[in-house]
């Protein structure tokens, strides 16, 4: 056991995938509630009696961790898993040191065989090479989506310039109707990405003071997106990928995963979920937005997952740890999106090097909006940063003084207080050109997610 | 956005205004153009954007529009902050309560009503054992203190140092900021200004810190209250009661109300070297006269002296009392008010002659009441005890007894009664929801036998009758301060049950298992 890392409470708990698992994990954190609790190297099992006849089966690789139970939850990692886990981290003298039974002998074994399989099957697609016949659909299907979206950009076009002859003034008085039309004749262009540019701007002009400089920013943004297409073939590759992207285009995962990738030890600094309603499929679709820094290559990434209604997100990862695993990124001139390619253990966050002044941290920024004109938010990590709220003014103020104020929908403010009482801390967020939006805060010895 | 100076800016406003109205609109020529601050790049990009094939107006202007606010936007500086952050916190004198204890603050905090009500415990624990709650959970507790008043002083104590300097960032958390003579400062300079009912709460308040500057305060404002008020007033003075308070509630016999009257007669029999209880004694004496050694021979006032009103002494029974007669309601409210220790000290009458006595005169039943009054008002244990069993289990009087005698000793009662046969659990309700109205935890004694009475009533099946849709509703409040090592006693035993009757049961014993093994493992946590 003498890799076995070193679990807190909190970081159990930030795998649950949503506050009720969160909860009745809790419940099952008590060794009363189990039956047995055993383990071996890196292996804990134990069984827990529901309302069924047999009591549920549950195991925790600990490595990755991997997870597994005999309950019919759809939830991923379940409550049992949670609590399994709880238990491990509150009281691991509870947990018998024991041979595996046959349960948990052949997941373990199922398990190595699907990872054999799998790279067995990569292997042989590498060697069989591509299937010609499936390209051949692929090309004449991309051909006709390349067309589509020729119409609709030349379409937005032709809109955009109408609006800025008419003036700002006069398309704030037009209704919400003109802006939907024109992002549903994007959607049918095969262009969702210009469709959410579009239907994002419709309700600008009511935010209030400013509106005009926010207005003719995304305008101007949207333009030089329409412009760089036109000339799309001149352009660098990473341009390219950016341009495509934005507009709607989605990256070939299984292409990307094959790219080599890049191994470091990933601390997981910050994750928010937020409710974006797909503007094509009109379902809730929530989207999780994971954010990690490799600790020796300093680069930040940012891992999306989505997940439609109830459904749980796939990927399992809690603030507050860090990943040794090999990550793939997304091609741009500024890459932040992610994948992970492969993934070996989990453990504790290590010391975390962040921006020193806030200067340091914009400077940082503007680098990445000249590689990367359409970036809108940034990961920051500061340290030393204090802050404050003064009526209704929300701010970070650094070593010298300076400060960035706070986005309007950021709710944490007061555990953040709490947590600094005016000493400096080390807070992670997003920006997003005017305003951090604070996902994590350390402060001593302690983190708590906002 | 700060730190850049005016030559782009202005070059951005210029362009928003000419957005705004539209290029139709507006002239050509009013296009922005470089400065003589702007770098190489910046110019030669608008210069360009002017020069090329920029086919219209509108292109030109985004074009523009695009150049200047990504220069602006990778020039990006922070300015200067406003003010100097507030001083920092105090640093803490106790140490954090551990990882567990902080999970169990959470689970309390973020929990339904269920465990919600553990809050008291937890926060109990947290004092016990010298600690103090995690950073960020003091807004919620804070948040918790603004509605409970009750909890408030133990939740000041228990967010520590940065508790108190984040509530004085927040109205709303005020009540936390104040050291105990700023509160009562607060308190005074709040009296005048504030309304007869906030008043009483004020009052309340600062009778708990100091009792004598709570009088000086409410003679300031006594001649302006309502009678309501007025008597409201009195019964608060029955917190930190003292002689000192003796001079006040003697003038209030002269109240025009009777109810203020009465109250403050009830006060002052609570204090038994007063005025009034002497006056009692004197004038109840001749009515009861000793007989051979330990006998007692009761009679009745014949006539109403008027001077009797003075001390809390009506002339008029109620309708109901009627039967009781008149002369006996006199006798009766002269009794409550004397203390009964005069009866064994003074007189050398033990409790069980007396009890004797009254047991055999005609009018016993006005006599148990007055002495049991009269008992609670004297804090005189033995004697409420004594008279319990003559009272019907239900009412009022009997649950007024209780609350007048100490936890254990209601603890031992309510363990008596359940031990009797053929008791059930209903025939302790009064008792333990004394104990639970005083928030006194239960022996281990009680609690075992209470569950096991419960599991036998549940085997039983007998048909639901209205006590068991109280007694099943209670158990979760029973829950609370039961002996929380017996928690495994609520998860065991109850196979084989009627189904019938776990199918009424179950809901209320599962929330009551909850809440125990819950309180169990956050007493755990504690003492890890």
């Amino acid at each position: 056991m003498s890799d076995a890392p070193k679990w807190t409470t909190e970081q159990v708990l930030a795998l649950a995938p949503d506050a009720g698992s969160a909860k009745s994990g809790r419940e099952l954190g008590s060794p009363r509630k189990w039956l047995r609790l055993q383990t071996r190297v890196d292996l804990i099992w134990g069984e827990c009696q529901g309302s069924a006849k047999d009591p549920y089966r549950t195991i925790v690789d600990l490595n990755e961790p991997a997870f597994a139970c005999t309950c019919p939850s759809r939830k991923f990692p379940c409550k049992h898993a949670l609590g399994l886990l709880l238990n491990w981290v509150q009281q691991a003298n509870g947990f018998k040191a024991a041979s595996p039974p046959d349960w948990v002998t052949s997941w373990q074994e199922g398990r190595t065989k699907r990872a054999q399989a799998k790279a067995e099957r990569t292997e042989k697609q590498r060697e069989a090479g591509p299937d010609l016949d499936a390209s051949a659909a692929q090309a004449k299907r991309a051909a006709a989506r390349t067309a589509k979206v020729n119409d609709g950009v030349q379409e937005l076009e032709r809109w955009l310039h109408d609006l800025i002859r008419g003036g700002l003034a006069q398309a704030a008085t037009r209704e919400h109707k003109s802006w939907d039309s024109m992002a549903a004749r994007l959607i049918d262009a095969q262009a969702p990405g210009l469709a959410t540019m579009v239907a994002e701007m419709a309700g600008l002009h009511a935010t209030g003071e400013g509106w005009q400089s926010h207005l003719l920013e995304r305008l101007a943004r949207l333009h030089l997106l329409i412009e760089g297409y036109k000339r799309l073939e001149t352009l660098a590759p990473e341009t390219q990928a950016d341009i495509r992207t934005l507009i709607g285009w989605t990256q070939d995962k299984e292409a990307l995963i094959q790219q080599p990738g890049l191994p470091d030890m990933w601390q997981v600094l910050g994750q928010r979920v937020s409710d974006d309603s797909d503007v094509q499929a009109r379902a809730p679709l929530r989207v999780q937005r994971t954010w990690l820094l490799g600790q020796h290559s300093q680069r930040h990434a940012l891992l999306l997952s989505f997940a439609v209604g109830a459904q749980t997100f796939d990927v399992v990862l809690g603030v507050g740890s860090a990943i040794d695993a090999e990550l793939v990124f997304y091609p741009s001139n500024y890459p932040l999106r992610g994948m992970i390619k492969t993934r070996t253990h989990t453990t504790t966050l290590g010391a975390l090097n962040g921006h020193a002044t806030l200067n340091a941290a914009l400077t940082a920024y503007g680098q990445a909006r000249a590689k990367h004109p359409w970036l809108t938010q940034f990961p920051m990590l500061l340290n030393d940063i204090t802050p404050v709220q003064s009526g209704a003014q929300r701010y970070l103020v650094d070593q010298q003084h300076c400060m960035v104020e706070l986005q309007h929908g950021f709710a944490g403010m007061w555990p953040l207080l709490a947590m600094s009482g005016s000493h400096p801390v080390t807070i992670f967020g997003e920006w997003d050109g005017d305003a951090l939006l604070p996902l994590t805060v350390w402060a001593e010895d302690r983190m708590v997610t906002l | 956005m700060g730190g850049r100076p005016d030559g782009d800016a202005l070059n951005w406003s210029e362009l928003t205004s000419a957005a705004l109205l539209g290029t139709d609109h507006v002239h050509a020529q009013t296009s922005p153009h470089a400065t003589d601050d702007s770098p190489q790049s910046l110019a030669s990009g608008l210069a360009q954007a002017q020069a090329q094939a920029i086919t219209s107006p509108p292109m030109q202007l985004l074009h523009q529009a695009a150049l200047i606010r990504g220069y602006q936007r990778a020039g990006q500086v922070a300015p200067s902050a406003p003010h100097l952050p507030p001083t920092a916190a105090l640093p803490e004198n106790l140490p954090r309560v551990s990882p567990r204890a902080a999970l169990a603050l959470r689970t309390v905090l973020e929990g339904d009503g269920l465990l919600r009500d553990c809050l008291d415990e937890w926060l109990t624990l947290t004092l016990q054992h010298q600690r103090c709650a995690p950073e960020e959970l003091i807004p919620p507790l804070l948040d918790v203190g603004r509605q409970h008043s009750r909890l408030r002083s133990a939740i000041r104590q228990a967010i520590g140092q940065r508790g108190l300097w984040l509530a004085q960032q927040n109205e709303s958390w005020a009540y936390a900021t104040l050291t105990i003579d700023a509160q009562i400062q607060t308190i005074v300079q709040q009296w005048e200004h504030s309304p007869s009912i906030a008043r009483q709460t004020l009052f309340a308040e600062l009778r708990e810190r100091d009792p004598s500057q709570a009088r000086t305060l409410l003679q300031a404002t006594w001649k302006a209250e309502s009678a309501e008020q007025r008597s409201k007033f009195i019964a608060g003075m029955r917190v930190r009661l003292s002689s000192d308070d003796e001079v006040f509630l003697e003038a209030a016999l002269d109240d025009r109300s009777y109810s203020v009257r009465l109250s403050s007669a009830q006060l002052l029999a609570r204090l038994p070297q007063s005025q009034l209880v002497q006056r009692m004694i004197a004038r109840v004496t001749p009515y009861l006269q000793r007989e051979g050694k330990r006998g007692l021979r009761i009679t009745l006032p014949s006539s109403y002296d008027p001077t009797w009103a003075r001390d809390g002494i009506d002339e008029t029974p109620s309708e109901k009392r009627k039967k009781g007669g008149e002369r006996a309601y006199w006798l009766e409210q002269m009794l409550r008010l004397v203390p009964t220790q005069h009866w064994q000290t003074d007189w050398q009458i033990d409790i069980a002659m007396l009890l004797k006595q009254v047991q055999a005169s005609e009018w016993r039943e006005m006599l148990s009441a007055a002495l049991l009054d009269a008992a609670r008002h004297s804090a005189d244990v033995a004697l409420i005890e004594a008279l319990l069993p003559s009272l019907g289990v239900e009412g009022v009087d009997y649950d007024d007894a209780l609350a007048a005698l100490p936890a254990a000793r209601v603890d031992a009662l309510a363990v008596q009664i359940l031990g009797q046969r053929d008791a059930t659990i209903e025939h302790a309700s009064a008792a333990l929801e004394t104990l639970k109205a005083h928030r006194n935890p239960w022996s281990l004694v009680l609690t075992e036998r209470f569950l096991s009475l419960l599991q036998r009533d549940v085997r039983r099946n007998r048909p639901n009758h209205a006590a068991f849709w109280e007694a099943r509703s209670a158990l979760k409040g029973f829950a609370l301060f039961m002996d929380s090592a017996l928690a495994e006693r609520t998860t065991s035993g109850w196979e084989g049950m009627p189904e019938e009757a776990w199918g009424f049961w179950s809901s209320g014993i599962n929330d009551m298992s909850q809440v125990l093994q819950f309180r169990r493992d956050m007493q755990e946590a504690f003492a890890e």
